[in-house]
């Protein structure tokens, strides 16, 4: 995020990790998470239940995989992606509050007061990103101000260096990253503020003055670098962004591919409204269809660019919908049984983990845990899960803490 | 506004008493502030050569008013200091600490210390209620233990969850409340015995028993709580103090466990509830505690200098807690008025200097709307995000909070503002119009239009953004910009932008 040796220092990593993430840079392995943020109906997306009587009116649609169907939302998904996508509908927490399932789905632990954890972006941010890079290492596209929960989740302990860069508005360059005045006259300024805490250096600022202007640097570094057009989808044929659909999800996710081409390692596309305790299935119709179309296409997009094998793709929200439909035909908060997918990056498509009981309503088969699929994932990475990080206080805590990795979705 | 701890079940605060009253006659602050720079020079073996040399009075200055009020002087009071010749502090603190600004700077700060570990969502909609408590109690001069045996004691339904975020579980509540009042971190004794210090569970278990019946008027959270008590239920555990071993019976109301819990954390005799005040507070004014983080000291932890510590937190259980004593005395103190060193520098022995630190998120705001010349202004969205304000969804202070801003308790050491802190000031919108805007008297804009003198203008830049005057290399580089700068007011314009994006403007001297 930060380049030169000052960055380094900045930064504070240990030199264990940081040999490792030398290794495993050169793998050149990326991840991006579609967060569905609010908790997305498992029925009206990946396990429908037509016919029964939770199922609601959500009929179900045969993908290409024998035997095997997803929701009428996932058209696109069912027809052109089930061979790569390993669905686990057997997800299973005790954790049926927004904040605390987030906190969970995204760190792997259960929130504590006295911990602010890091999220698994964060993680993958520090071991793979690249200090020379002019891009963040770690990127969170998508509205999450009605989401204080998930926007509350970033760096933990590892700090500011590895928390994400928001982008509210996936498609057109963040706004503050936009120079306000000529190129010239910010160069300008720039020579002069490198100067101007000279001072307040002198007078024993010394290492303070000198990392913030590091900081400075590497913020005006990535304000003028080209790479900066990642952002910008303007730049791609029209036939690509349509591909992708004009949601801002789907933007998103254009974008997300191009900032992977760009260097960056973890970039998290939220798409929000999932929270839907009314008119579950009109709201469910409207996001799948953005995600259907933004998902699908990113898939097919890294398939023909060769990116597919080193980029892992996580699906998930915080938890699942209620079997009951109430009289707002809304559906409650379900952590007892919900899914998620994974592709690309050697899972294994065409799958599905686990299964629910005929009413949706609890797990009947492979019980799977948020540990589970986090562990798989950074597996999937070349990241050690049992990698130990020390705290501010010392406090010696691992990248995850419990969890197997899921049999037989890794290739 | 209903005072959110002015429970129906829980009026148990007329037990105490409501405001300071001194048992005896207390030493005058000097002559404490005297005995602890002492204590300190003796404990920690610092000869005068160790020390840092005195601030000087404009960068004191800053210090001073930043710590007190949670801005910096305006460019007019820096200006009277400057013409005075000296700053007297003795004589300027009783001033600063009984402004109304001290009370809504301090409590900014507790209400930040206490929902730094709660989930944003939460602690949002509360957040009036919980400031305006604190407001009135610091204004009304109460001691430190009423105020803390009011937050302990507060009705949970009323607006006071900010306090115990989460108290769906028991152990929650009883780690915030040892961590927030006594400073110590028992969170780890609620899993297994704790691994470095003597705690064990079953002592976390009896002291989150005084918790366990907390009633809340909430189906959500409630319904997890019964989740969460078919697990781990402290029925039938007897409520126990850790530090003093000291019980209740089992079948006591939530009010009586409360009230109880809450005499024996936040009482002057507890020698912990002192020293936790007071580390904290000289980790804020001297930028370093006698322990590694406010919220993690107790009997198993080393104190840097414990018998300098103990001069502090026996004067303060003397006074009845009374917070505005302690601040005068460590402001009165030398150590707190040596100058300041970065807190990456190794080379500066523990009490030595002062330590710079960053600005807390609620100081940056502050200081940066005097800045831009914006506080009585109501309009000022648009700042960080424009999109993200037009929304109006977080109010301009919790945006730029959420952007600068760390909790109070984080080792300020860790605290590093790294590219979106930067990027948002540098390409900010709103900076751009204030430099560049002459209408807003109070603005640097303005200042750049009025004063024609080069000297004077920069001169009354540098007081406006830093509280001091330019130095002759300041006036040097200044002067280079009037010559690559298209013109003057571009020029200014450019200077008054590299200060506000400066480290110098972003920390605390």
């Amino acid at each position: 995020m930060v380049g030169g040796a000052g960055a380094a220092s900045l930064i504070g990593w240990q030199s264990d990790v940081s040999l490792r993430a030398d290794e495993l840079r050169k793998s050149g392995k990326a991840c991006i998470l579609l967060w569905m943020d609010g908790g997305p109906s498992h029925f009206e997306t990946f396990d429908p239940k037509p016919g029964t009587r939770t199922g609601g009116p959500t009929q179900a649609w045969l993908t290409t995989i024998p035997g095997v169907q997803y929701s009428q939302n996932l058209p696109a998904l069912a027809a052109k992606a089930a061979d790569k996508l390993c669905v686990i509908r057997s997800m299973t927490s005790k954790e049926g509050d927004h904040y605390r399932a987030t906190y969970l789905s995204q760190t792997g632990y259960l929130p504590t007061p006295a911990i602010k954890h890091p999220a698994f972006g964060a993680h993958v941010a520090m071991q793979l990103g690249s200090l020379d890079s002019e891009l963040p290492s770690f990127v969170s596209l998508g509205d999450l101000e009605r989401s204080p929960a998930a926007k509350s989740i970033g760096g933990g302990f590892f700090g500011a260096n590895v928390a994400p860069f928001y982008v509210a508005a996936p498609g057109m360059p963040p706004d503050n990253v936009a120079i306000r005045t000529s190129e010239e006259r910010f160069r300008r300024r720039m020579s002069l503020l490198s100067r101007v805490d000279r001072e307040f250096e002198e007078n024993g600022a010394g290492p303070t003055a000198v990392i913030h202007r590091d900081v400075c640097t590497a913020a005006a570094r990535m304000a003028l670098s080209p790479t900066m057009s990642a952002f910008d989808v303007s730049q791609e044929p029209m036939t690509t962004r349509a591909a992708y659909g004009q949601s801002e999800f789907g933007q998103g996710c254009l974008v997300a591919r191009r900032l992977l081409e760009a260097g960056v390692p973890f970039v998290q596309v939220t798409l929000p409204g999932w929270d839907t305790h009314n008119k579950c299935f009109e709201t469910c119709q409207k996001l799948g269809g953005q995600l259907d179309h933004g998902f699908s296409a990113l898939l097919s997009d890294l398939e023909q660019r060769g990116m597919l094998d080193s980029t892992l793709v996580i699906w998930m929200g915080e938890f699942g919908r209620t079997p009951e439909i109430t009289r707002a035909t809304g559906r409650g908060h379900h952590p007892d049984a919900y899914s998620a997918a994974m592709a690309g990056c050697g899972v294994k498509g065409g799958q599905i983990i686990g299964a629910t009981c005929p009413l949706g309503a609890e797990v009947v088969d492979r019980p799977v845990s948020v540990p589970d699929v986090l562990r798989t994932a950074a597996t999937a990475l070349g990241l050690d899960p049992d990698l130990e990080h020390e705290t501010s206080v010392g406090r010696p805590i691992v990248t995850l803490d419990g969890g197997t990795v899921l049999d037989g979705v890794l290739g | 506004m209903r005072n959110p701890f002015a429970g129906r079940a829980l009026a148990l605060c007329c037990l105490f008493p409501a405001c300071v009253s001194y048992a005896g006659e207390l030493p005058p602050a000097a002559e404490v502030a005297r005995r602890f720079d002492a204590s300190l020079r003796q404990e920690l073996d610092l000869a005068p050569d160790d020390l840092a040399p005195p601030a000087d009075d404009a960068m004191l200055m800053r210090r001073l008013w930043l710590d007190t009020l949670g801005y910096p002087p305006s460019r007019e009071e820096a200006e009277a200091m400057n013409a005075a010749g000296n700053l007297d502090v003795a004589a300027v603190v009783p001033g600063l600490l009984g402004r109304r600004d001290f009370s809504e700077n301090w409590a900014r700060y507790w209400l930040e210390t206490l929902r730094e570990r709660a989930p944003l969502a939460r602690s949002l909609p509360y957040d009036k209620a919980a400031l305006d408590f604190f407001k009135r109690e610091l204004e009304a001069r109460r001691s430190w233990a009423t105020i803390a045996r009011s937050v302990i004691t507060a009705d949970m339904n009323d607006r006071s969850r900010f306090v115990m975020h989460d108290v769906a579980r028991p152990g929650v509540a009883a780690t915030e409340v040892s961590r927030i009042f006594l400073g110590i971190s028992i969170e780890c004794a609620e899993c297994h015995d704790h691994p470095t210090d003597s705690w064990k569970q079953e002592q976390f278990r009896e002291f989150a028993a005084y918790f366990d019946r907390t009633y809340i008027d909430d189906y959500a959270i409630a319904k997890r709580r019964e989740e969460v008590d078919s697990e781990q239920s402290l029925e039938g555990v007897t409520p126990r103090f850790f530090l003093d071993g000291s019980s209740i019976g089992p079948n006591r109301s939530d009010g009586y466990r409360r009230a109880d819990i809450s005499r024996r954390v936040a009482s002057p005799s507890n020698p912990w509830f002192a020293r936790a005040f007071v580390n904290r507070i000289c980790g804020e004014l001297l930028g370093q505690g006698f322990y590694g983080l406010p919220d993690d000291i107790g009997p198993g932890r080393d104190c840097l200098a414990p018998k300098s510590l103990e001069i502090l937190a026996e004067d303060f259980a003397a006074s009845e807690c009374d917070i505005r004593r302690l601040f005068e005395i460590v402001l009165l103190t030398e150590t707190y008025r040596l100058a300041g060193r970065s807190l990456a520098d190794d080379a500066a022995r523990p009490f030595a200097c002062n330590r710079i630190q960053p600005l807390r998120g609620d100081q940056f705001f502050e200081s940066m709307i005097r800045a831009l010349g914006m506080h009585d202004a109501a309009d000022i969205e648009g700042w960080v995000d424009d999109r993200m304000s037009k929304k109006k969804q977080l109010p301009p202070r919790a945006i730029v909070n959420n952007v600068f801003g760390f909790g109070p308790s984080e080792a300020r050491e860790d605290v590093r503002r790294g590219i979106p802190q930067a990027i948002a000031l540098m390409n900010s919108g709103l900076i751009e119009y204030a430099i560049n805007d002459p209408a807003n008297a109070k603005g640097p804009g303005s200042l750049i239009r009025r004063i024609g003198d080069d000297r004077e203008l920069l001169d009354a830049i540098y007081l406006h953004m830093l509280s001091r005057r330019a130095t002759h290399e300041e006036r040097l580089l200044a002067t280079e910009q009037l010559f690559v700068a298209p013109t003057r007011a571009e020029a200014f314009a450019d200077v008054t932008w590299a200060l506000i994006n400066s480290a110098e403007f972003s920390h605390r001297p």
